[in-house]
């Protein structure tokens, strides 16, 4: 059986364990007692049904032949923290700026070419797509885009 | 002794050099509304009448909705006390703090510009309801108790709050039903699934002047301007005044200058024909209540609800 | 007779030029906003009111209502082409909508939205015109025990949704867990908060959407895990034709009455009604395995779904003054800023604003379908665009599209955090439409049953008493319960055919 499987089984079991003992320390006050069911009854109740539910999918997967067609994809975890890194530096640098290089580094990682046309396409779509963003959402509809701390790229 | 004098003089001037020029940067207007809520409807007319009366700045509205009022205070808790960021409060300001646990800031973190005026909380009926009157309903709720349906805007809410203490003074128990909308609280009373709301004027207004509901009592301190017919609570010996008060503050810390600054543009804006015109389309009491005053009505209001919203809890 | 001479007097309102040029640029403004991801229809309208001020009544009202209709319109398109939805009503399509984008289909699932959209939005209309307050009077019938009932029945879907029932039932707990999260909406009590406020409001479904499909898509893309996950090939059947179009027309035709009868509650918008028809769509559907792999019925019941919503919801706010959806109630608002009250007496108060606000709505549905057909063709084209270049327009407009919900970079951690549980779940063979579901419904489903509770003081016999829910609630049941009795008889009798 695949480790993931087993890894995620794993951590459905605990969240279900989570939310009900979380759950079971949720005040039920008194005006809304009349209607009997609290606000901790129905996590409850999707906890426990989650996790028995996992239990049989874990139980059932165990039995089958592990030859099923698998999803390769362990190259994605950098990416996953480039855009984790984006999502921490946009609040310092502000929208704009943090943008671009985003673009400028997936476009000119992922393009084929001599160096100067990856640069060069690169910076356009950088710009192209930065501008466009900020322009259609901050400029027209007013969306507070982050600024970064030195308020640089405000309005 | 001169040193000390020529230096608090030199900080005297140089703090009026600081902010003698406010505004000098574009100023953001934070509701803590999605766009098209109440609160925002009330910033953005305020944005647009302090650019009527001549505001010497752009001003922004900026909507950080979320948890009743929550992440907007937060916001403009992490903004600069520099009167470049001004909130838009409402009793939510009270209320939140007091209902959120573990919540952090409260009205006592915000310096107040002025409040303009506040909804009143009317009791209403459907209009074929057997409750002709306040006290109708309350003997009713008094023998049989817990059989009276209230509709309310959501637990810990205003609305629920006017209801909950109504029946705290005057020893009776509602069952509360709490709805996601007005627009569904109205149509579950004219349904007849619910025997009572506690609603705003403009949310029932169209109905009133149809005759589908009825206004009881309202919970104010003095019977309201535009329906002098209608009982307050208190006359009625229930003393249950909670008004949804609704003004600007700004962060606390902001210079007394820059403060003083605001409170006159807002003053000036409050009065624009542009401001008017939204007190008078939203039903709103007009009240103008500046600077300390104004802290001097939350104090009231936090010791009056503190009990009520510490009992929701239990 | 008054009918013609309402529908006279509306008609002559629209024809002054300042009222119809007002419709054509709502309507366009409309489409565009409704492209954008993380702005809806409610927020487009309150952020384009100041373009109102100064306007007579009607003019305003015709402009607003006319965005508020071209974002329905406008916001399936971005769920199809990039699977990020443009508004939280047309979420639903990225399911089966981007499937068909890969198949290389963009062209069919634009196309059959815009009809759909137009049909619904019509028949939407029909009924506004011909028994608006008859409806509303009657939909006042409906109170939290036939909220749940309805919902229920929604949620009922997530067990038939996949061929595997046990994995398509752990998707859908995941997203009724989630659903949790956030103050309770019956004591207000703050669940599963972990202390952050942002999280006071539950989480975001449309932050979750854009995590688990557009950014774990960008990425994957990015790595090239599935070559074909933008289609490269000849982007052929531009429009639908004759045998596509009646193979969905029933989907469209349930589309369009769920819609409209969902858009006319107060309690439940156009979002659920998309998500609703999705449900129904998906029960209905023959071959199940099709369902969340590019089934066409899929894309077009929710998306004449939601259009139905808009012109539903507009049934109670003209009638009895009472928004059925958030939309509805700013433009409530706006009557009121123009000292216009809204309530039971606006039908005869102002006749002609409110027949002119009609007549206005079939020119906006009408120009809302030549938009949607003409743009098919120049929208398809964008996905040549070379992959990393689409892939960073993704990313950053997945992150614009998150941010612009609260305003707030809280739930662009959000949808990262599902961008990587999306990836997982691909990889251990969960499916994500019942977390979906579990997640809009959930929350609606819920606080129904608790009101409802709360109106009885804890009878549950109240689900059953009540002619609407009961009967709704019935017909769920034995949708679920009758299949499995069948499979049952059909296992024995093949047993004693054996023995």
């Amino acid at each position: 059986m695949d480790w993931l499987k087993i890894l995620s089984g794993l951590g459905l079991l605990s969240i279900s364990g989570l939310w009900v003992a979380l759950s079971l320390h949720l005040p039920f006050p008194s005006f809304a007692r009349a209607s009997k069911v609290g606000p901790a009854h129905f996590p409850i109740l999707v906890a426990s049904l989650l996790a028995l539910l996992t239990i049989i999918w874990l139980v059932r997967e165990s039995r089958k032949s592990p030859n099923e067609r698998e999803v390769r994809g362990i190259h994605l975890i950098p990416w996953y923290f480039g855009y984790a890194g984006y999502l921490v530096v946009v609040p310092f640098l502000g929208f704009i700026p943090a943008t671009f290089l985003l673009v400028v580094a997936v476009v000119g990682f992922k393009t084929r070419g001599p160096w100067a046309m990856r640069l060069s396409k690169s910076f356009l779509a950088g710009i192209i797509i930065t501008g466009l963003e900020w322009g259609v959402f901050q400029k027209w509809l007013g969306v507070p885009l982050p600024t970064g701390i030195l308020g640089l790229w405000g309005r | 002794m001169r040193k000390a004098v020529a230096l608090a003089a030199l900080l005297g001037i140089l703090g009026s050099v600081a902010f003698a020029g406010y505004p000098e940067k574009p100023v953001e207007i934070v509701a803590w509304a999605s766009p098209g809520g109440g609160s925002d409807v009330m910033c953005r007319t305020f944005a647009k009448a302090l650019e009527t009366v001549g505001f010497p700045q752009p001003l922004y509205v900026v909507n950080k909705p979320g948890g009743s009022g929550a992440v907007g205070m937060t916001y403009v808790q992490g903004k600069p006390a520099d009167g470049y960021t001004i909130l838009g409060v409402t009793n939510n300001l009270i209320f939140t703090p007091l209902t959120t646990p573990g919540f952090q800031y409260s009205f006592r973190d915000f310096e107040p510009i002025l409040m303009f005026g506040y909804d009143p909380k009317y009791i209403v009926v459907a209009s074929n309801s057997r409750y002709q009157t306040i006290e109708d309903l309350v003997n009713f709720a008094k023998a049989h108790p817990g059989e009276v349906k209230v509709g309310t805007f959501g637990p810990g809410s205003d609305d629920h709050v006017v209801g909950m203490q109504l029946a705290q003074v005057a020893g009776v128990e509602f069952n509360f039903i709490p709805f996601d909308s007005g627009g569904e609280i109205l149509a579950s009373l004219l349904g007849g699934h619910i025997d009572a709301q506690v609603a705003e004027l403009s949310e029932v207004k169209g109905q009133l002047d149809a005759g589908a509901v009825r206004i009881l009592a309202v919970a104010t301190a003095e019977r309201v301007r535009t329906l002098p017919d209608v009982p307050t609570l208190k006359e009625k010996g229930w003393d249950v005044a909670l008004p949804k008060f609704r003004g600007f503050m700004v962060k606390k810390g902001t210079p007394a200058e820059v403060v003083q600054i605001l409170i006159d543009w807002a003053v000036k804006a409050v009065q624009s024909d542009v401001f008017q015109a939204y007190l008078e389309a939203q039903h709103l009491e007009p009240a103008l209540v500046v600077g300390p005053d104004f802290t001097k009505i939350l104090v009231d209001y936090e010791a009056a609800v503190k009990d009520v919203l510490q009992a929701l809890g239990q | 007779m008054n009918f013609w001479a309402n529908l006279s007097t509306g008609f002559s309102l629209l024809l002054q030029p300042q009222n119809l040029l007002a419709t054509i640029l709502g309507q366009l403004i409309g489409v565009i906003v409704g492209i954008l991801p993380g702005i809806n229809a409610s927020m487009a309208v309150s952020i384009l009111l100041p373009l109102s001020f100064g306007l007579p009544p009607e003019t305003a009202l015709m402009l607003l209502a006319g965005i508020y209709m071209g974002t329905m319109y406008g916001g399936s398109i971005t769920s199809i082409l990039i699977r990020v939805p443009g508004t939280s009503t047309a979420a639903v399509i990225c399911l089966d909508g981007y499937e068909l984008t890969r198949q290389g289909r963009a062209g069919l699932a634009l196309g059959i939205t815009a009809i759909g959209s137009f049909l619904a939005g019509t028949f939407a209309l029909i009924v506004l015109m011909t028994l608006a307050p008859t409806l509303a009077r009657a939909a006042l019938a409906f109170a939290p025990p036939e909220y749940f009932a309805l919902i229920f029945f929604g949620l009922l879907a997530i067990a038939g949704l996949e061929e595997g029932v046990v994995r398509g039932l752990i998707a859908g707990c995941i997203g009724l867990l989630l659903g949790t999260i956030g103050m309770d909406p019956v004591t207000g009590v703050a669940r599963f908060t972990f202390g952050r406020i942002e999280l006071l409001d539950g989480i975001d479904f449309v932050a979750v959407l854009i995590g688990l499909f557009a950014i774990s898509q960008a990425l994957m893309n990015l790595e090239r895990i599935r070559p074909l996950e933008f289609y490269r090939g000849r982007l052929t059947g531009m429009l639908p034709r004759w045998r596509e179009f009646k193979e969905s027309l029933g989907a469209i035709l349930r589309g369009s009455v769920l819609g409209t009868i969902v858009g006319i509650l107060p309690g439940v918008g156009a979002t659920t009604a998309a998500f609703l028809s999705y449900s129904l769509e998906a029960r209905l559907a023959r071959d199940k395995s099709k369902v969340g792999k590019g089934d066409l019925k899929c894309v077009a019941g929710p998306g004449s779904a939601d259009n139905a919503a808009a012109g539903g919801s507009l049934i109670p706010m003209l009638s009895l003054g009472i928004p059925g959806s958030e939309t509805t109630a700013v433009l409530l608002g706006v009557l009121m800023i123009y000292g216009i009250q809204p309530g039971p007496l606006l039908f005869t108060k102002h006749t002609g604003l409110v027949w002119g606000l009609i007549v206005s709505l079939w020119l906006a549905n009408f120009l809302g379908f030549i938009l949607a057909t003409a743009g098919v063709r120049p929208l398809t084209q964008l996905l040549r665009l070379p992959a990393p270049v689409m892939s960073a327009f993704i990313l950053v407009t997945g992150f614009v599209g998150a941010y612009a919900l609260n305003n707030n970079i809280v739930d662009v951690w959000i949808a990262l955090v599902f961008g990587i549980l999306g990836y997982i779940m691909r990889r251990v063979n969960l499916p994500v439409a019942p977390l979906i579901l579990g997640l809009v419904l959930g929350p609606l489903a819920e606080k129904s049953f608790r009101q409802s509770m709360a109106l009885s003081r804890g009878d549950p016999t109240v689900f059953f008493t009540r002619p609407i829910s009961a009967a709704l609630l019935s017909v769920g049941l034995a949708s679920v319960v009758l299949p499995l009795l069948w499979s049952l008889v059909k296992r024995m009798r093949r047993k004693e055919a054996q023995a």
